[in-house]
């Protein structure tokens, strides 16, 4: 084997991804967002893969080439490095994060309304933005056959009611931003006012902890993160590995994953196959399938999105929208006054105290989610 | 060339546009030494982000181009970029200079420009602001290939590794070994200066506030003359070929709309002296890449005071096809394909008409180069109530301090020769100086 001549750098005592693996990826804290991948891959240095749900080197001949930039480690939504100067960028205090204002909405298009979950917020919000021009793309995610969410750039508004709806379990949603130069050659071909691939505006739909791992990114301005321009959060109690949440599901109801419909919770998990039939399973008996990364995880309404979105509190059919940055104060302004959500007004109490309820309401839910773990 | 003797006076020129260099230029080959000081990482300044100049229609960059690398080489010129003045002392004939020169981190004399840097850089985004913001580039960044001095730059407020000591893929990158992250902002004190020209040249109207008229930012098909001469130049973002900034359509009618800015209460109060003859300009180039192009020029009055410039605009309207409608612009608003709809009044049939175009290019006014009040401080001249170096009529070069002259767009706005004439005045006034005149 040729020497291999020690690595030209400037660098003293950085963390790399040897140590992402020791300290993150093997203790199982990793959330498999895939920031690390999509940094490491986008610049094509061929070192890490995403395997399953974790973030491995390809090969061992790999190691080698890893640059030991450090950036995988300080991108990472697990690890320390700028969560101090995000927590300040992004105003928050405490386990809620910051609240610019509270409000619960529900869609206006009858499509959404049958398809989504809650509301039908994000699914609305992100068809405004098409429909504006406001983004050339969007990262979601997609139910497979088997009902495994898949991560899937969408770039029109079509193929978006595919992807409402909530999931269970987790995908990696920054992961697809790895091939930027494809994602720009389908933008080019509708749109020709992109100079350069820097230049594409995309829209972000995650968990708490994947919003984390963009705006790590985006604090840094580094690619492929640097064309997300919204970032919506999803409110998160806790995420099913896909493998055992299916092995419980075949267990409790006998059903293939194949063979259903539908899943939902409310108080319970409720399963519809695909012949309508509804079972009811106390949610006590998923506990093992719950990832590992969540039993730590103190953030359930996204702190670092532009807006975070989820059902709590909100009265039926409607979603509750917590807004946090300027941005998403405009963006949800411009919507409602273009008619495509509705908002609710209270009519039992003023709006000042039903703010004050429903922040109280998932204070004590972020607070029921921390003592869980 | 002639060069004086080692320890004879030499003159600070502040500022590297097209008027800076003039008078450098002209000092160096009077073999007086010069330190041309300019706080872009490159030099050429507005001159060099033009497509084409008036009354001639000559390629801007290709005109420039020349003195940018005669300037660089020139034994008697010393560039400082990514500098700025920072204390001055003295008076006429002796002043002292301390200028503070912003670490590059790259190596300027061992930089091979060949970009490797620019390309392994993780951070993204960065605005250029030499293609009007029209395309990003990384941390490790060059203005336009062709920038003088031929050196990337490290951009010291994004860098990964000077902000959290993490990345530094380019210095592993460069073959050159050209990264130098040791780099610090040091002050170099210049003595023994005989005299200053301040050439600080212009900004526009949209560089300070944001100009939100006339649906600029909110339609995309609304652009500043500025950016329409990034778009339509061979070496911008769209390599010459004038597309609409929303689909892509070439634009076969487009809007010019004089006076953005300028000769209003709301904005500057005075005439930005280049804009009707620049748009025609813009016209005419626009009217040479699609000969099916129609532009309206919508304006006040026209000033086309100049060698030459009556007949230019006359060859517009009649070889170019361009229409100048006498009008005031009562509101714009976009149409279902993002064509823009003019509403105006015509002051000479006094309709109120409305215009659909594809493309609305503004005008817009030049302003004083930001930080001349900050420089003014320093250097306590005196600036007229726009921000405008002032200077007596008589005197046109001539600040308030003895010893210290102004030319080009400092002082008032002008076009490019009477810019290169006032920069070749200044260097005439300070050889004065220096050579005991």
């Amino acid at each position: 084997m040729a020497d291999v001549l020690p690595k030209k750098t400037v660098l003293k005592d950085v963390k790399i991804f040897k140590d992402l693996e020791e300290e993150i990826i093997k203790t199982d804290k990793c959330c498999a967002c895939g920031a690390c991948v999509a940094y490491c891959s986008s610049q094509m240095f061929d070192v890490i893969k995403m395997e399953g749900y974790s973030p491995q080197f390809i090969a061992d001949a790999n190691v080698d080439n890893c640059k030991e930039c450090g950036l995988c480690y300080y991108i990472c939504p697990q690890t320390e490095p700028l969560m101090k100067q995000l927590n300040q960028d992004y105003r928050i205090k405490d386990k809620i994060g910051f609240i610019q204002d509270i409000v619960a909405a529900k869609t206006t298009d009858e499509k959404i309304k049958e398809m989504g979950q809650d509301g039908g917020l994000v699914t609305t919000l992100l068809m405004y933005l098409f429909d504006k021009n406001k983004i050339d793309a969007a990262i979601v995610s997609e139910y497979d056959e088997k009902l495994q969410p898949i991560p899937k750039i969408i770039y029109n508004k079509e193929e978006l009611l595919k992807s409402s709806g909530t999931r269970y379990s987790i995908s990696s949603n920054i992961l697809p931003l790895t091939d930027l130069y494809s994602i720009a050659n389908k933008i080019v071909e509708k749109q020709h006012q992109i100079y350069d691939i820097n230049q594409i505006r995309m829209a972000f739909v995650g968990t708490p902890c994947q919003c984390r791992a963009v705006r790590k990114m985006q604090l840094l301005s580094i690619s492929p993160a640097h064309v997300i321009k919204y970032v919506f959060g999803l409110f998160c109690m806790e995420n099913f590995d896909y493998e055992k949440l299916f092995q419980l599901v075949k267990n409790e109801t006998n059903e293939d994953s194949t063979n259903i419909a539908k899943m939902n919770i409310k108080k319970n998990f409720f399963i519809t196959n695909k012949d309508n039939k509804v079972y009811e399973v106390e949610l006590k008996k998923f506990d093992d399938a719950v990832r590992n990364h969540c039993h730590d995880c103190d953030e359930f309404t996204g702190r670092f999105a532009d807006i975070s979105f989820g059902g709590s509190g909100a009265v039926q059919q409607n979603s509750m929208v917590i807004i946090r940055t300027e941005k998403g104060e405009e963006l949800i302004r411009d919507v409602s006054i273009a008619g495509y959500i509705d908002k609710f007004i209270p009519k039992k109490s003023t709006i000042a105290e039903w703010k004050a309820k429903k922040i109280d309401l998932l204070r004590r839910m972020t607070n029921n989610k921390i003592k869980k773990s | 060339m002639k060069k004086l003797g080692g320890n004879s006076k030499s003159v600070v020129i502040i500022g590297a546009g097209i008027a800076g260099i003039q008078s450098a230029l002209d000092l160096g080959d009077m073999g007086i030494q010069v330190h041309l000081i300019e706080k872009q990482p490159c030099i050429g300044g507005r001159m060099a982000q033009l497509d084409k100049t008036f009354p001639t229609l000559d390629c801007s960059i290709c005109i420039l181009a020349p003195k940018l690398s005669e300037c660089y080489r020139h034994p008697n010129i010393t560039l400082h970029t990514l500098s700025e003045v920072q204390k001055i002392g003295g008076s006429v004939g002796n002043f002292s200079v301390d200028v503070l020169k912003h670490a590059r981190y790259v190596k300027e004399d061992v930089c091979t420009n060949c970009g490797d840097c620019g390309t392994i850089c993780p951070v993204r985004g960065i605005t250029n602001f030499f293609d009007a913001n029209l395309v990003t580039q990384a941390a490790a960044q060059i203005a336009f290939p062709a920038a003088v001095p031929a050196a990337y730059r490290i951009d010291p407020s994004k860098c990964l590794y000077l902000n959290y000591e993490i990345c530094g893929l380019c210095y592993q990158n460069c073959g050159a070994d050209a990264i130098d992250f040791t780099q610090k902002d040091s002050v170099l004190s210049l003595d023994n200066v005989g005299a200053i020209i301040v050439a600080t040249g212009l900004d526009l109207a949209e560089d300070i506030h944001t100009l939100n008229i006339y649906g600029y930012q909110k339609y995309d098909n609304v652009v500043t003359a500025m950016e329409l001469e990034r778009l339509i130049c061979a070496s911008g973002p769209q390599a010459g070929h004038l597309s609409r900034l929303t689909d892509g359509k070439h634009p076969k009618k487009v809007a010019f709309l004089q006076c953005i800015d300028s000769r209003t209460q709301k904005g500057q109060m005075y005439c930005s002296s280049v804009c009707c003859m620049y748009t025609t300009k813009e016209a005419m180039i626009a009217y040479e890449h699609d000969n099916e192009l129609e532009s309206y020029v919508f304006y006040i009055d026209m000033r086309a005071g100049g060698k030459g410039f009556q007949k230019f605009l006359q060859r517009g309207a009649k070889e170019y096809n361009i229409k100048y409608v006498k009008s005031k612009i009562s509101y714009i608003e976009v149409d279902e394909n993002d064509n823009p709809i003019i509403t105006y009044e015509n002051y000479e049939t006094s309709e109120i008409k409305q215009l659909t175009v594809d493309l609305v290019v503004l005008a817009t006014c030049i302003i004083p180069s930001r930080g001349i009040n900050n420089l003014a401080d320093i250097l306590g001249i005196d600036l007229d109530h726009y921000d405008f170096v002032k200077t007596n009529p008589f005197f046109p070069v001539e600040t308030s301090i003895e010893g210290i002259y102004t030319c080009g767009c400092a002082r008032e706005p002008m076009d490019i020769p009477r810019s290169v004439a006032e920069a070749s005045g200044a260097a005439a006034r300070a050889a004065e100086v220096i050579k005991g005149g």
